[in-house]
C-alpha cells in the first residue's frame, strides 16, 4: 500500500465517520438519497431521475428576455455532476476562483467564477478513464500544486500541522494531571497533619461541604 | 458635516493621547485632579467620536458621493437599513464604529464602576484611551472615512449585494460589540496588574462586562452563521474560514475564563491563569481584526485595502510585548490561596474544560496560521480547509461536551462516591439508552452518534438538576411546579442561567450533526419537469420546476426561478430562488428613470430559497439557465436539524440574559457597596 493510498484510506475512514459518502466507485450509478434510474427524456441524466409530465413540460423552453441577468450561462447537468465518486474527490481538492472553497463547493456555489468548469471537466474525464480516486487526486495535485488540496497531505512538515495540536494538548493534559496529583497529595498530607478536619466525622464533613456549596452557589 | 467629522477625529486623537497619559499618571500618583481629568478625558473622547460618527452617518444618509467612503458603499437606491449598515460595511467606517463603541463602553465603565473601583479607574481609563487612540491613529493616517474625492460621481457604487441582507445588518455590529467590549475586562485586568491590587476586586468588576462581551460574540457568531447560510448559497453555515476562525478564537478563551473565574471566586485559585485568559482574549480580538484587515490569509470576508494590516500588526506586537512584561513582573503577586483537594472535583473538571477550550483555540489558530508557517518553512503554499479542522476539532469538541455534562454535576473540592452515584447514574443510563436506540434504528456514523449520546448525558444531568431544585422548592415552600421553576431560576440566576447556556450548547451540537446527513443534488429542469430526492428520514421530496421570471425591484433586476415541492403526495408549496443583478444610475435622480440605461455595480448574486422546519431545511439554489432559456439549473439540498442551530442561539441569549440580569434591589445594594479595603481613607489622603 503506497503512502498516498494510506492517506486516501484515512480520508475514506474519516469521511465515513463523519457521515460523508465514501470515496469509491459506486456499485451502481447512484447518489445517496436521490432516486436513480435511466429514462428516456432527451436530456436525461444517467444518475438522476428527471420526470416530465407530457401536459406540462415544454419541449422547447421559452427564451428569457435578458438571459445575461441570470448569471454565467450554464450547461445541462450531466451524470458526472452528481456522481458521488467525483463529488467526494472534488471535496478534497480546491478550485482556483480565489476563494477557500473546495472544487465541489465552488462549482455548486460560486456562480460568478468560471474557472471551476475546466477543473471539474478534468476530474470527470479522469474518472471516466477509470482512474482510481487517489490517482485522480495525485494527477490533479501534480498538475496544479499541493495548495490545490483542501488539507495538506499528512507527511513531511505537514505532519506537524496535524500532530502538534493533539500532542501539545496531550502533553499539557498529562503535565496537568501529574502536577495536580502531586498537589492533591501534598494538600491531603498537610490537611491530615494540621488536623483541620481530623476531628470531624464523615457525616459532619459532608454536611459542612454541602452547606458551603449551598452558600457558594 | 464631514469637516466637523474630520476635526472631531483630530480632536479625538489629542484627547486620547491626553487620556492615556494622564490616566497612567493618575493611577500612579492617585492625585485627585488627575483622576478627574482622566475620567473627563474618557467622557470627552466618547463625545467627539460620537460627533465624528454622526457626521459620517449624515453624509451616508445625504448620499454625499463626494465623500469617497459614501460613494464606495452606498448608492441612491440603496434601502435605508443598508445605508445605515454601510456605516460599518466598509473598512474605514468599521474603524470609526469600533472607536465609537469602545469609547462609549469606556465611558459606561467609568460611569458604572467608578464609585466602587476608584483606585482602578484611572488605569482603566488610560488603557481604554490607549486602545481608542490606536483606532483613531489608524483612521487619521491610514483609513480616513471622511476623505473626499476630486469629483462628485452621479451615483455611488452601492453596497455589496451579499451585505444587503438582514443578517449582515446585524451580524457585524454584534461581532464588533463582542470584540470591542473585551477591552473593558482587559482594561480592568491591566489596571489590577499596574496598581498591584490583585485581590478579587477586579474580578467582581468585570463579571458582567465579560458576560456581555461573551454574549455579544456568541450572538455575532450565530448571526454570521445564519447570514452565511441564507446568503452565500452553499448550504452550510460554517466553513472554517480564517475570518470565522478569528471570531471563534476569543469566544473560546472567554468561555474558558467564564468557567475558570468561578474557581478564583470560590477558592482563590487560578489567579494567574485568569489574567492570562483575559489578556489572551483581548490579543485574539485584535488578531482577528488584523487577519480581516491585512489579507495575509485568503478569506471570503476580508478587507484588504491599504496599509492597515501593518498598523494592526505593530499594535499587536507592541501590546503583546508590554503585556508579557507586565504579567511577568506581577506573577509573584498572583499566588494561589488554596490548592486542589481532589482530582475528582468540580475544580479539576473546570481545569480540564479550560485545557480543552484553550486547546481548541490553539488548534484553530494553528490551522489558520499553518499556511503561512508552511510557506516560511517549506516555501510551498498549502491550503488548510474544513477537512483539517474537522479532523482535529471534532474529537476535541466532543470531549468538551462531555465536560459540559460533568462540570455542573460534580461536587466542589472533593466528590464522594455517593455524590458521583447520586448525580451521574441517571445521565449515564439515559445516554446509554439513547445510544442503543439510535444504533438500533440504523445510525452508524460515529461522530453524530457520539454527539447524540453525549448530548443526552448533558441534558439529562441538567434536567435532573432542575428537577431536584423544583422538587425541593415544591416540598419546602409548597409552590406549584411552574412557580417553583421560575423562582428557582430567579433565586440563583447565575447557576441556572449557566445551565440554560449549557442546554443551548447541546442544541447547537445536535444541530451540527444534521450536516452529516445532508443530501445534495444538482439538476437542470425544463418547466414541468421534476426531480426526486429522499431525505435522511427516508421521505421522498419531488421538486417540479415551475418557470423563470424576470422583473425590476428597487435597486436590482431579478431573475427568479420557482419550484413546486411535494413531500410524498403532500404539496408543501413553492420555493423561489433568485439571481439579483444590482445596478447604479448614471443620472443623479432617485428613483432611476426607466429609460436610462443602468450600469451594473456588481456581479449577479444568488438568493437561496429555503423552507425550514424543526426536522430539516429544504434549500434550493438557482444556479443559472441553459442556453438563455427557462431551462433552469438547480441545486437541491436537504439538511436535517438546521433550525436547531438557530434555536440554540436563541436559548443561549435567554441563558446569557438570565445570568446577567440585575438582581433584586437588595442584591444591587450589596453589589454597589464598596469593597472593604477600597474605601479606607488614608491619613492625609485628599480623596
Amino acid at each position: 500500500m503506497t503512502r498516498d493510498t494510506i492517506q486516501l484510506s484515512r480520508r475514506v475512514l474519516i469521511a465515513n465517520a463523519l457521515g460523508l459518502v465514501a470515496v469509491g466507485r459506486p456499485a451502481a450509478a447512484s447518489t445517496r438519497g436521490v432516486k436513480v434510474g435511466r429514462h428516456d427524456h432527451a436530456h436525461a441524466l444517467e444518475g438522476l431521475q428527471v420526470q416530465s409530465s407530457p401536459d406540462q413540460s415544454d419541449s422547447s423552453p421559452a427564451k428569457l428576455s435578458k438571459p445575461w441577468l441570470a448569471g454565467q450561462p450554464r450547461e445541462r447537468i450531466r451524470d458526472a455532476d452528481n456522481d458521488p465518486f467525483i463529488i467526494e474527490i472534488e471535496r478534497q481538492v480546491k478550485c482556483n476562483c480565489g476563494c477557500a472553497h473546495s472544487l465541489y463547493a465552488c462549482r455548486t456555489t460560486d456562480f460568478v467564477c468560471g474557472f471551476w468548469q475546466p477543473l471539474h471537466a478534468e476530474v470527470a474525464e479522469m474518472a471516466n478513464q477509470g482512474m482510481t480516486a487517489e490517482e485522480i487526486i495525485d494527477a490533479y495535485v501534480a498538475k496544479h500544486g499541493t495548495q490545490f488540496l483542501m488539507a495538506p497531505p499528512p507527511h513531511g512538515f505537514n505532519l506537524a500541522g496535524y500532530l502538534v495540536p493533539s500532542i501539545l494538548i496531550s502533553l499539557v493534559g498529562a503535565t496537568l494531571v501529574f502536577v495536580l496529583r502531586r498537589r492533591v497529595n501534598m494538600t491531603s498530607a498537610v490537611s491530615t497533619g494540621s488536623g483541620s478536619s481530623a476531628g470531624l466525622s464523615d457525616s459532619e464533613h459532608a454536611r459542612i461541604v454541602a452547606e458551603l456549596e449551598k452558600l457558594g452557589s | 458635516m464631514t469637516v466637523l467629522g474630520q476635526l472631531s477625529l483630530w480632536l479625538a486623537l489629542l484627547i486620547a493621547v491626553w487620556g492615556s497619559a494622564v490616566g497612567f499618571l493618575a493611577g500612579r500618583t492617585e492625585r485627585p485632579e488627575l483622576v478627574d481629568s482622566a475620567r473627563r478625558a474618557v467622557y470627552g473622547l466618547a463625545g467627539v467620536i460620537a460627533i465624528a460618527s454622526v457626521s459620517l452617518m449624515v453624509a451616508l444618509l445625504n448620499r454625499d458621493f463626494n465623500v469617497a467612503y459614501v460613494a464606495s458603499y452606498t448608492s441612491r437606491d440603496l434601502p435605508l437599513i443598508y445605508t445605515i449598515s454601510a456605516f460599518y460595511g466598509g473598512q474605514n467606517g468599521s474603524l470609526l464604529f469600533w472607536a465609537l463603541v469602545l469609547s462609549v463602553f469606556a465611558a459606561a465603565a467609568q460611569w458604572l464602576s467608578a464609585p466602587r473601583y476608584r483606585f482602578l479607574m484611572p488605569y482603566v481609563g488610560a488603557v481604554t484611551c490607549a486602545v481608542t487612540l490606536f483606532f483613531v491613529i489608524a483612521m487619521v493616517f491610514a483609513g480616513n472615512p471622511f476623505e473626499r474625492l476630486p469629483f462628485t460621481p452621479a451615483d455611488g457604487r452601492g453596497l455589496n449585494p451579499q451585505l444587503q441582507n438582514p443578517g449582515m445588518a446585524s451580524h457585524p455590529p454584534f461581532l464588533y460589540l463582542g470584540y470591542i467590549s473585551i477591552t473593558i475586562p482587559f482594561a480592568f485586568a491591566v489596571a489590577a496588574l499596574l496598581s498591584k491590587r490583585l485581590d478579587a476586586g477586579w474580578i467582581h468588576a468585570i463579571r458582567r462586562w465579560t458576560l456581555l462581551s461573551w454574549g455579544f460574540l456568541s450572538v455575532g457568531i450565530t448571526l454570521g452563521m445564519w447570514w452565511a447560510y441564507v446568503e452565500l448559497g452553499w448550504g452550510g453555515y460554517w466553513a472554517w474560514d480564517p475570518v470565522e476562525n478569528a471570531s471563534f478564537l476569543p469566544w473560546l478563551t472567554m468561555t474558558a475564563f467564564l468557567h475558570s473565574v468561578m474557581i478564583q471566586e470560590k477558592r482563590g485559585m487560578l489567579k494567574k491563569w485568569n489574567v492570562i485568559l483575559i489578556v489572551l482574549s483581548f490579543l485574539l480580538s485584535i488578531f482577528g481584526t488584523f487577519i480581516t484587515r491585512s489579507g495575509i490569509i485568503a478569506s471570503v470576508h476580508s478587507f484588504t485595502e491599504g496599509p492597515l494590516g501593518f498598523f494592526f500588526l505593530v499594535f499587536l506586537v507592541l501590546s503583546a510585548g508590554l503585556l508579557f512584561w507586565l504579567l511577568w513582573t506581577r506573577l509573584p503577586l498572583l499566588e494561589t490561596e488554596a490548592h486542589l483537594e481532589s482530582m475528582v472535583s468540580r475544580e479539576a473538571s473546570f481545569l480540564f474544560n479550560n485545557l480543552l477550550l484553550v486547546g481548541i483555540a490553539f488548534s484553530v489558530l494553528w490551522g489558520t496560521m499553518f499556511p503561512i508557517l508552511s510557506e516560511l518553512v517549506q516555501g510551498t503554499q498549502i491550503t488548510v480547509g474544513p477537512p483539517f479542522f474537522n479532523r482535529v476539532n471534532i474529537p476535541l469538541g466532543l470531549a468538551l461536551l462531555v465536560f459540559t455534562g460533568i462540570g455542573p454535576l460534580i461536587a466542589w473540592r472533593k466528590a464522594s462516591t455517593r455524590n458521583l452515584q447520586r448525580h451521574f447514574t441517571v445521565p449515564i443510563v439515559s445516554a446509554g439508552i439513547v445510544g442503543i436506540l439510535l444504533t438500533a434504528i440504523g445510525m452508524r456514523q460515529f461522530y453524530p452518534l457520539m454527539t447524540w449520546v453525549i448530548a443526552t448525558f448533558v441534558l439529562a444531568g441538567i434536567v435532573q438538576e432542575f428537577g431536584r431544585g423544583i422538587g425541593a422548592r415544591h416540598r419546602l415552600h409548597d409552590e406549584a411546579y411552574l412557580q417553583a421553576f421560575v423562582r428557582l431560576i430567579g433565586r440563583n440566576r447565575r447557576r441556572y442561567g449557566g445551565y440554560i447556556v449549557h442546554v443551548a450548547i447541546v442544541v447547537y451540537f445536535l444541530g451540527f450533526t444534521g450536516m452529516a446527513f445532508q443530501q445534495q443534488i444538482e439538476a437542470s429542469l425544463r418547466p414541468g419537469e421534476s426531480v426526486q430526492v429522499t431525505s435522511a428520514y427516508g421521505r421522498e421530496y419531488t421538486f417540479t420546476h415551475v418557470g423563470v421570471s424576470q422583473y425590476n425591484a428597487l435597486n436590482r433586476e431579478v431573475t427568479a426561478a420557482s419550484v413546486e415541492v411535494f413531500e410524498g403526495d403532500k404539496r408543501l408549496g413553492v420555493i423561489r430562488s433568485e439571481k439579483r443583478q444590482h445596478f447604479t444610475c448614471p443620472v443623479p435622480v432617485s428613483p432611476c428613470p426607466g429609460d436610462v440605461p443602468k450600469e451594473r455595480s456588481f456581479e449577479p448574486s444568488t438568493e437561496a430559497g429555503i423552507r425550514s422546519d424543526l426536522r430539516q431545511d429544504i434549500y434550493v439554489v438557482f444556479a443559472g439557465v441553459v442556453d438563455g432559456t427557462e431551462e433552469a439549473v438547480y441545486r437541491f439540498t436537504i439538511t436535517p436539524l438546521v433550525a436547531w442551530v438557530w434555536i440554540g442561539g436563541v436559548i443561549l441569549v435567554i441563558g446569557g440574559l438570565t445570568v446577567m440580569w440585575p438582581g433584586a434591589v437588595h442584591a444591587r445594594r450589596m453589589t454597589n457597596r464598596p469593597i472593604p479595603g477600597y474605601n479606607v481613607k488614608l491619613v492625609g489622603e485628599k480623596v
